[in-house]
C-alpha cells in the first residue's frame, strides 16, 4: 500500500517534470514563430538593433499594410490553393493504385520496377528542371498552374509510404472481401485505404507542405502573377540581396504566407493522432 | 575530347548564325513582342517603375509589345533563362542579371553580343563613354560589348557624421585614421560593447574586401579574364589590417562577421559608429536614421578612397529573331536614356549609370536634398573591378573558404593567400 503510494507520488511528479520539460521545448520550438509575430508588429520606422529585437514604442499593422501593397496576396494565395490541392488529389490517386499493386499483387518484374520507381527519389528536381520545362512547351502549357503541378503527379514517396502501410495490413482482410465477391477497386476502397489512413494523412501532410513552399519550378514555368503561387509574393521580401534584412517586413510577409499552412496544420495534426488511435490493428 | 566537342558546337553554331543572318526578316513594321526579365534585390516598387517605363516605350514604339517579368533574385534570372534556352523555350529578349555573370552566359551562348546595334548607333561610342567607367568594367569580353549598365551599387562606407563632429573626429582618410577613430568611438560597459566603432560584413566576403586590397596598392582582379592576384603583399596586408582593427584597436567585431543584414539597423539606431555595405541601402539608412549621415569610400593605406561597384546589367538574351534583338536593344537603350536612368536611381536608390544623368534637374534637385547620393557617385570616381573572371562560382569559393579562415586566425594571412592563388591558378588553368 506504502508502497503504491510512493509510486503514484513518484509518478507524479515524473510527469509533471514531463509536462515543464514539454513546454520548455514547445516555447524554445516556437520562438522564430513567436519573434516573427513581435517583429511583424514592431513601427517601421524603427530598426533592430543589439539589444533591440523585440517590441518596439508601440505595436503597428503597417508592415502588413506594405506587405500587402508590394505583393498581390490575395491571388496568389488562390493560386496556391489550386496548385496544392491539384497536386495532391492526382498524387493521392496514383499513389494509392500504385501502392495497392505492389503491395497486393505478385508480377514478374515487380521489385525492379519498385526499385526504380524508389530511384526517383535521389534525383534532385532542379535536375529535371530542363527536361520538365521540355515536356510543358511540347504540351503547349507554358505559364498555367497545371503546367506547374503536372511533374509531380507521380509520386515515388507516396508510392513507397502506401505500399509499406498496405504491407502491414493482414492479407486476411482482403481475402475475406474476395470471399464476398468484392473486386480489387472495392477492397482498396473499403479495406485497404481505411485502414491506412494514418499514412494517407502523413503523406498529404508532406505533400501538401513541399509544394506549398515550392519557389524555383512555379517561377520558371510561369511569368504572369495571375498564375503564381505565395512563394513568388514572398520572394519579393526574402531576396533584397543588395540592402539588409527588412526583418518586419519579412516577418509580416512570411506570417501571411505560412499562417493558412499553420492553421490547417493544428487542425490535421488532431485527425493526425486519431488516425493513429483508430488504426486499430496491433 | 572536350575541346573537339567545343570546336564542333561553334562551327555549327557559326554555320548556323550564318544561315540565320542569311534569311534575315525586314525590321519595321510587323509587331513585335519582347520580354525583359528582372530580379528585385532591394526595397524599392522595381516592378512598378518597370512597367511604368515599358509603357512610356510602347507609346513611342507602337509595333513593339514590351512585357516585364518579375523572376525571382538573381540567381532565379540566371536559372530562368538556362531553363527555358536549354529547354528549347522562347527566353525573355533582355534580362537583368550580375554584370559578374558576363563569362559564364557568355561562354555558354546564352547572351548576344551588343557591339553590332552600337556600331550602327549615330554616336554609339560616345552612349558607351558616357556610362560612368567602373560600371561599365565589367561588359567587355572577347573585344565586344555584352551588357549596359542598369542596376547598379557599389561598396560604401557610412559614418554617423554627427557622432564624428560631436566627438571632435574627422572623416577618416587612411587605415591609420580609420582605425583610431573606430577604436575611439567604441564604446563598453564591462565587457559588453554598448557600441562599434566600425562593423564590416564577412559573410560572403569578396565584395567588400576588395577596397580594401586595392587601398594597399593592388586589386585582386586585373584587366584578364583567367588571372588573379590573391597572394599579393596588398591582399596580405589588407587581411592583417582588417584583423588588426579587432585584435589590436578592440573597435570591430572578431572574426568572420556575418552580419550583412544586422549592421544597417545597427548603425541607424546609433549602436555602430561606422560600416561597410552596399550604396543600395542609402535610401534605407537616410529614412531611418535620425542623425547626419555620410557616405565615402573606404580609406586607403596611404589616403585615397577606394571602392567596387555591384549589382546588374542588362543583358540581350540569345536566339532572338532580327526583329525582336533590335526591339530588345532600342529598349535597353531607352532604359538607360539620361533621365531615366536619374528617375531609377532617385526612386530605388540605385546609383545612377550615366554622367549626364547626373547633369538631370531632377537628380540635381534630388542630390541638392540629399547629398549622400552625390557623394556615392563621387566614391566611384576611384573605383575599380569588380571580381568577374572565368570560372567565377568556382575561384570565388576557394577565395572565400582561405579569407575567411584567415578573419577567423584558422591560417597565417600569407599561407592562407598562397593557398587560394595555388588553387585559383588551377581552376583557371583550363580557360588560359
Amino acid at each position: 500500500m506504502r508502497n503504491t503510494g510512493r509510486t503514484l507520488r513518484a509518478t507524479t511528479v515524473l510527469r509533471g517534470a514531463g509536462v515543464v520539460l514539454g513546454i520548455g521545448i514547445a516555447l524554445l520550438w516556437s520562438m522564430p514563430l513567436i519573434w516573427s509575430v513581435i517583429a511583424s508588429l514592431r513601427p517601421p520606422g524603427e530598426p533592430f538593433a543589439r539589444g533591440q529585437v523585440w517590441f518596439g514604442s508601440g505595436l503597428s499593422l503597417e508592415n502588413y499594410v506594405r506587405a500587402f501593397n508590394l505583393a498581390p496576396f490575395a491571388l496568389y494565395f488562390r493560386n496556391t490553393v489550386l496548385l496544392v490541392a491539384l497536386i495532391l488529389s492526382v498524387q493521392l490517386v496514383t499513389s494509392s493504385l500504385a501502392g495497392f499493386a505492389f503491395a497486393f499483387y505478385r508480377f514478374r518484374g515487380q521489385r525492379v520496377l519498385f526499385t526504380v520507381i524508389l530511384t526517383q527519389m535521389m534525383i534532385p528536381t532542379v535536375a529535371l528542371l530542363v527536361p520538365n520545362f521540355q515536356t510543358i512547351r511540347f504540351l503547349g502549357l507554358y505559364d498555367t498552374i497545371l503546367a506547374m503541378a503536372m511533374p509531380f503527379w507521380g509520386s515515388a514517396f507516396g508510392t513507397f509510404l502506401l505500399r509499406q502501410a498496405f504491407l502491414g495490413i493482414p492479407r486476411d482482410y482482403a481475402d475475406a472481401a474476395m470471399v464476398d465477391g468484392s473486386s480489387w477497386a472495392q477492397i482498396l476502397w473499403h479495406v485497404y485505404l481505411p485502414m491506412a489512413t494514418p499514412s494517407v494523412v502523413a503523406f498529404s501532410i508532406s505533400s501538401v507542405n513541399w509544394h506549398w513552399n515550392n519557389l524555383l519550378w512555379p517561377l520558371i514555368i510561369s511569368q504572369s502573377d495571375t498564375v503564381r503561387p505565395l512563394t513568388a509574393g514572398l520572394a519579393r521580401f526574402t531576396q533584397l540581396g543588395e540592402i539588409g534584412a527588412q526583418w518586419g517586413l519579412m516577418s509580416a510577409a512570411t506570417l501571411v504566407v505560412a499562417l493558412p499552412l499553420l492553421t490547417l496544420f493544428v487542425i490535421f495534426q488532431k485527425r493526425f493522432i486519431e488516425g493513429f488511435m483508430n488504426s486499430g490493428l496491433k | 575530347m572536350s575541346t573537339r566537342l567545343m570546336t564542333g558546337a561553334l562551327i555549327v553554331l557559326v554555320a548556323a548564325g550564318a544561315f540565320a543572318s542569311g534569311q534575315a526578316e525586314p525590321v519595321g513594321d510587323q509587331p513585335v513582342t519582347i520580354q525583359i526579365a528582372y530580379p528585385v534585390a532591394v526595397d524599392a516598387p522595381v516592378a512598378e517603375i518597370l512597367d511604368g517605363y515599358a509603357e512610356e516605350f510602347m507609346a513611342q514604339y507602337p509595333n513593339v509589345e514590351v512585357e516585364t517579368i518579375y523572376a525571382g533574385g538573381y540567381p532565379d534570372v540566371k536559372t530562368t533563362i538556362q531553363t527555358t534556352i536549354d529547354g528549347g523555350g522562347d527566353a525573355p529578349a533582355l534580362a537583368v542579371m550580375l554584370a559578374t555573370d558576363l563569362f559564364d552566359l557568355a561562354n555558354a551562348q546564352y547572351i548576344e553580343p551588343l557591339t553590332p546595334y552600337l556600331d550602327a548607333m549615330d554616336d554609339g561610342q560616345a552612349y558607351l563613354d558616357d556610362f560612368l567607367p567602373a560600371f561599365l568594367a565589367n561588359s567587355s569580353y572577347m573585344d565586344e560589348i555584352w551588357s549596359l549598365p542598369f542596376q547598379r551599387s557599389a561598396v560604401v562606407m557610412y559614418y554617423n557624421a554627427d557622432l564624428l563632429q560631436q566627438t571632435g573626429h574627422t572623416v577618416p582618410s587612411d587605415w591609420e585614421s580609420l582605425a583610431q577613430t573606430a577604436s575611439d568611438l567604441t564604446e563598453r560597459t564591462g565587457d559588453t560593447v554598448t557600441r562599434w566603432g566600425i562593423e564590416w560584413p564577412t559573410g560572403w566576403p569578396y565584395w567588400l574586401f576588395q577596397p580594401l586590397a586595392m587601398g594597399a596598392g593592388r586589386n585582386i582582379v586585373g584587366d584578364s579574364d583567367t588571372e588573379v592576384y590573391f597572394d599579393t603583399p596588398a591582399a596580405i596586408d589588407a587581411i592583417g589590417y582588417y584583423n588588426s582593427l579587432s585584435h589590436e584597436y578592440g573597435a570591430m567585431p572578431e572574426g568572420v562577421q556575418a552580419s550583412w543584414g544586422n549592421v544597417v539597423p545597427n548603425f541607424v539606431s546609433g549602436n555602430t559608429a561606422m560600416i561597410v555595405h552596399s550604396s543600395g541601402s542609402l535610401s534605407n539608412v537616410l529614412s531611418q536614421a535620425d542623425f547626419e549621415v555620410g557616405v565615402t569610400g573606404i580609406p586607403g593605406r596611404d589616403g585615397g578612397s577606394y571602392s567596387v561597384p555591384g549589382g546588374g546589367n542588362l543583358y540581350m538574351v540569345s536566339g532572338l529573331s532580327d526583329a525582336e534583338k533590335q526591339a530588345a536593344f532600342d529598349f535597353a537603350v531607352f532604359l538607360t536614356e539620361p533621365a531615366r536612368a536619374a528617375d531609377f536611381s532617385i526612386r530605388t536608390g540605385y546609383i545612377a549609370t550615366r554622367e549626364s544623368a547626373f547633369a538631370d534637374p531632377d537628380m540635381q534637385a534630388w542630390i541638392a536634398e540629399h547629398p549622400q547620393a552625390g557623394q556615392t557617385r563621387d566614391v566611384l570616381a576611384s573605383a575599380g573591378k569588380e571580381l568577374a573572371v572565368q570560372n567565377l562560382g568556382e575561384v570565388r569559393t576557394i577565395f572565400h573558404n582561405y579569407l575567411q579562415a584567415a578573419f577567423n586566425g584558422e591560417m597565417d594571412p600569407q599561407a592562407a593567400m598562397e593557398a587560394a592563388q595555388q588553387e585559383a591558378d588551377a581552376a583557371l588553368e583550363d580557360f588560359r
